[in-house]
């Protein structure tokens, strides 16, 4: 891995059109702003990782499916 | 050839029918203009990119995301809608742009639903990466959002 030390306010430029600056260092927390074309993804590690981890969850279906009987509904019906 | 009894087979002699072998339901037929192109797959499935959906039970909000090349692999889906019905307005601006269109009926969302029968609930839905479909290019995305308000494992309660 690549290590660059930052100041507040400087930024790093990946390729030629993403750049990622740090806006605020609060404690152990940095606020960051990433410039990026619209249709680069951008995602937070641990909530990416915990949507493939959702995804293969979501593919071993159990054999009995009786689960899905009947439809989501407002919690006041009788 | 007219086996299937699924609602997706429409006699229309002019667009062309797949036959998609899948592991639960065997043989499926599909036409091909109903597949959806998932130019970058689900998310840790990149080299799935072809999936069609298949109606569980006749009136079941549910239903099966099939991939067309894997015939095991497959997921139940829901309209999250259908169960959060604000789900789309209590999001932020940034995560709501994702959704350009579904108001207008252009752009449809899905919820890849988990079912783990020893857990409670049994039944949760992602609606922190939920997928959506354009209706026109029948083209799909699986995206994240960048809201911490929902999970990936958000209760799915049933009325019978």
């Amino acid at each position: 891995m690549l290590v660059i030390t930052r100041k507040m306010d400087e930024s790093i430029t990946i390729g030629g059109n993403i750049r990622v600056a740090v806006l605020g260092i609060k404690g152990n927390t940095v606020k960051l702003g990433i410039d990026a074309p619209r249709q680069t993804p951008i995602y937070r590690t641990e909530v990416y990782q915990n949507i493939i981890a959702e995804n293969l969850r979501a593919a071993e279906l159990p054999q009995d499916l009786s689960f899905l009987d009947g439809h989501p509904g407002k919690k006041e019906g009788a | 050839m007219m086996s299937q009894h699924n609602a997706l087979n429409s006699c229309e002699p002019s667009v062309q029918v797949l036959e998609i072998q899948t592991s639960r339901f065997g043989i499926v037929q599909v036409e091909a203009d109903k597949i959806l192109h998932f130019p970058d797959g689900l998310l840790g499935l990149p080299d799935h990119k072809e999936y069609c959906l298949l109606p569980h039970q006749p009136g079941s909000p549910f239903f099966w995301l099939q991939s067309v090349t894997t015939p095991y692999l497959s997921f139940i889906v829901i309209d999250p809608l259908l169960v959060e019905p604000d789900y789309l307005e209590n999001l932020p601006e940034a995560d709501r742009q994702l959704f350009e269109g579904v108001d207008r009926g252009d752009v449809i969302v899905l919820a890849l639903v988990t079912i783990k029968p020893e857990k409670d609930p049994p039944l949760t839905m992602n609606l922190v990466g939920p997928i959506v479909v354009d209706q026109q290019t029948r083209t799909a995305h699986q995206v994240v959002l960048s809201s911490t308000r929902y999970t990936c494992r958000h209760a799915l309660r049933l009325q019978s």
